[in-house]
């Protein structure tokens, strides 16, 4: 779990930050109206889904990385317990929270790993 | 920057595009529950426009509405389902969401409903517990 500050997920949200948990997809069930479910995808990277009703954003699927993004801000009763910022390289809001900031990504995500200072 | 600058804007996938026409008349960060459920964030911003300043340029018949309450009614892309602007109607004027809009220096002046904060920002800018015009009540970072 974490903060993105990256351009696509500020532009899609019209939001200063966002926010991630990202889980193994089988870990998602639709339990109502899936087919009210808009999905767009700049790249092959993220299918950015939302409801076709109110707009509003449910979760992006990470398919070549094999994660969904379930954003915790919408997830009832989740404790977010963020642990790293990523694309803090192009933030346009710096959060002095202690937590590592990458400029990209972390290695294991296939990120550079470089962190940046707060 | 002056009354004749315009600014655009566009959806994220830029089905819809925009125009923008002056300087809002007030900007900052929004904590609100509804903010944060419908743009999945943990927080929002704000730059509000005097309505006649806000022109649809392209892509119209592409914008969904969505009303919750009377007092938001919130729009975005039927396409990509990308954020654009909610219409504040009882208080006439719409909030063109400032981080989407090219070339805009956004500059906000307050943080407002953060009783209801899930993130807190240390930026000494005054905190309203909700707005101005509300309580008027400020609140520690």
């Amino acid at each position: 779990m974490g903060y993105c500050h990256c351009e696509s997920c500020r532009h899609w949200s019209a939001g200063p930050v966002t926010a991630f948990s990202l889980w193994a997809p089988e870990a998602l069930q639709f339990t109502k109206n899936e087919g009210n479910i808009l999905s767009y995808n700049k790249t092959d990277n993220s299918f950015r889904k939302s409801c076709k009703t109110c707009g509003g954003h449910l979760y992006t699927d990470h398919k070549p990385m094999g994660l969904v993004d379930i954003y915790p801000a919408v997830i009832a009763n989740v404790v977010f317990e963020p642990s790293m910022h990523v694309f803090y390289e192009v933030s346009v809001l710096p959060i002095k929270d202690g937590l590592p900031k990458f400029k990209d990504l972390p290695e294991q995500a296939g990120g550079s790993g470089e962190t940046l200072p707060e | 920057m002056s009354e004749t600058t315009t600014y655009t804007l566009s959806c994220f996938c830029k089905d819809v595009e925009m125009k923008v026409t002056g300087e809002p008349v007030m900007s900052g960060y929004c904590h609100c529950n509804s903010c944060r459920e419908w743009s999945a964030a943990p927080m929002s911003t704000f730059a509000f426009w005097k309505p006649e300043n806000v022109k649809i340029t392209k892509g119209e018949d592409k914008v969904i509405s969505y009303i919750k309450s009377d007092k938001s009614y919130r729009k975005s892309c039927i396409n990509c389902g990308g954020h654009l602007f909610t219409d504040f109607k009882p208080a006439g004027m719409f909030n063109v969401y400032p981080l989407i809009i090219s070339e805009f220096n956004f500059v906000p002046e307050m943080h407002v409903h953060y009783q209801e904060s899930v993130i807190s920002i240390k930026d000494g800018l005054p905190k309203y517990k909700d707005v101005p015009r509300g309580s008027g009540e400020l609140m520690p970072e």
